[in-house]
């Protein structure tokens, strides 16, 4: 095995330097075990939720993953109405919501970032409200905005923005003056400096934000759809909740988790782009 | 390396000096303190720096580290200014950034995001060369600095040599008339040193720049230099400024053979030893 290896391995080199990266050979060669044991988790534990449900634990706690799938078919299929227009909802009031809290948090970190006595002014009152739970002031959001999406938007664009903000701020204020410096040098503008090195400089702690405030924008959302709301995924698994439908509040919580894989791999894709000068 | 060199960079743009500009830089009594709040003390780094930098002059400037020689070519390029005295870039006084300045730093500098290619057009770009003339510029000075098989590599594929060479490229892509280089091949080893200071003196020599060389290296400031002028250690002041006798054109790997050099150099270790032992006792 080892001999092999050994042999084998220049040629390779050879052929495609740019290719075989080490890191890669080394990948494969788990892959196919690990992929394994990843399944096989996932399936015992979906076998012991099989066995358990409605045997050793009530039908209506925990349902079955069965149950949910049959559930999750039929809303899918819309011989239970509502699921897509669920989904529109909640999408809706997450990208809207995620989108106004980046901007919004990016430009007041980029103002702050830039305007130190400005910052030294607004950091304690901006960390004052920080340290409010966001879900304690999802009711007063729903009094000032309505029981409609506008209420959870703004939920979620509160949350999201406190996370933009602290990345982007931190991101400003840790920046290297010397590259700045260069580019002044060449007679660049406050502008260009911003562009061509403020904004590529602070991507890594702004994807970084952006990733972790995904969940952030997604609790938000479901919080205030729990509060109150005429339709959204969080609205479902409310309701089927308070009819002790168990099946249709994980096949609600199914949906909140592909709706999440997506967020997460529409950045992961963003990322991938952006920061390609990172990689080898 | 050096053919490709006979041609002019642009045809439109003039060699500095051409039309009777006068590209010199000249300290006038600088003096510089540093910080001081209100527990911590101010630092006077530098104390009545007087010297003058003639159109197209080399100039090293040498001494021993923490001088604040590097801060001088802060003060030259306007990013930082004096406390009192004055600074003359092309006899006007300096307020803010200069323009048509060329500054190599120490460290390479290069936009880590940015293609070797990217990162030497980049001042074009900022400059507003027309995108027609950034091509032959971008692809000339990647050859001159030995980079034609990375011009697609970003910054942290490339060796600290490599480094350099790009952010020298980068530099002198637009042609500053004035060039502030900060111990620009202080990290290199020997050999690439030799070779860079050898790419620096061709350039040089075929487009004559005023040329501030800041390095702790005596052996260095004698094969490049016109003049060298000592500063002392802190507060840093004109210990004495030399002109350098090694006849030109020079041989970067051979100057130090040369009796001129061997004189100058003894004389100019001489000072900088009994800089270097004052400083200590102080």
């Amino acid at each position: 095995m080892t001999a092999g290896a050994t042999a084998g391995t220049p040629p390779e080199e050879l052929q495609d330097p740019a290719v075989s990266v080490p890191a890669t050979g080394g990948r494969k060669g788990l892959a196919w075990g690990t992929q394994v044991l990843r399944v096989a988790v996932f399936a015992v534990i979906l076998g012991f939720w099989q066995l358990a449900g409605g045997r050793w634990i009530p039908d209506y706690m925990i349902s079955s993953p069965s149950q949910v799938a049959v559930t999750l078919w039929h809303l899918a299929a819309g011989d239970t109405p509502g699921l897509w227009g669920d989904i529109t909802t909640t999408a809706e009031e997450l990208v809207v919501g995620y989108a106004l809290g980046l901007v919004a948090g990016v430009a007041v970190g980029l103002l702050l970032g830039y305007w130190r006595a400005g910052a030294a002014v607004f950091n304690p009152l901006i960390a004052a409200i920080n340290g409010i739970p966001k879900i304690a002031l999802a009711p007063l959001f729903l009094i000032w905005f309505g029981i409609g999406i506008d209420s959870k938007v703004a939920i979620a664009s509160m949350s999201v923005f406190f996370v933009m903000f602290y990345n982007c701020y931190m991101g400003v204020a840790t920046m290297q003056q010397e590259l700045v410096n260069v580019l002044r040098v060449m007679g660049a503008s406050r502008w260009t400096v911003i562009r061509r090195v403020t904004l590529p400089q602070i991507t890594v702690p702004l994807l970084a934000g952006m990733k972790a405030s995904v969940p952030f924008a997604m609790i938000g959302v479901i919080v205030g759809e729990f509060i109150a709301a005429q339709r959204g995924v969080g609205y479902l698994i409310d309701t089927a909740t308070q009819n002790f439908d168990s099946a249709t509040v994980f096949a609600g919580i199914v949906v909140l988790m592909i709706m999440m894989i997506i967020g997460m791999m529409l950045i992961a894709l963003v990322e991938k782009r952006v920061l390609r000068w990172q990689r080898d | 390396m050096a053919q490709a060199e006979g041609d002019p960079l642009a045809p439109r743009q003039e060699r500095a000096g051409a039309a009777g500009s006068r590209r010199g830089v000249r300290f006038d009594q600088v003096n510089l303190w540093f910080g001081g709040g209100r527990r911590r003390q101010a630092v006077h780094a530098l104390c009545d720096v007087s010297f003058t930098v003639a159109d197209r002059e080399f100039c090293a400037i040498v001494g021993p580290s923490g001088c604040g020689k590097s801060t001088l070519l802060n003060l030259a390029s306007g990013l930082r200014p004096a406390t009192a005295g004055t600074v003359h870039v092309d006899n006007k006084p300096v307020r803010g950034l200069v323009p048509d300045i060329g500054y190599v730093t120490q460290d390479s500098n290069l936009l880590p995001w940015l293609t070797v290619q990217d990162n030497i057009r980049l001042p074009l770009q900022i400059r507003g060369v027309p995108a027609s003339e950034q091509e032959a510029l971008v692809e000339r000075w990647i050859s001159t600095v030995g980079l034609d098989g990375f011009r697609h590599s970003y910054p942290r594929q490339l060796s600290g040599g490599m480094q350099k060479r790009c952010s020298i490229a980068r530099t002198l892509v637009y042609d500053p008339p004035i060039l502030l280089m900060d111990e620009p091949f202080g990290a290199l080893d020997a050999m690439t040193k030799a070779q860079m200071q050898d790419v620096l003196l061709q350039l040089w020599e075929e487009r004559p720049k005023t040329v501030l060389f800041v390095t702790h290296d005596l052996s260095e400031a004698l094969t490049l230099a016109d003049k060298v002028v000592v500063i002392t250690s802190r507060p840093g002041r004109v210990r004495d400024v030399v002109t350098v006798d090694v006849p030109r054109p020079r041989d970067v790997f051979h100057a130090s053979e040369l009796p001129e050099f061997a004189r100058q150099h003894r004389a100019l270790w001489d000072m900088f030893a009994a800089e270097l032992s004052q400083g200590g006792r102080r």
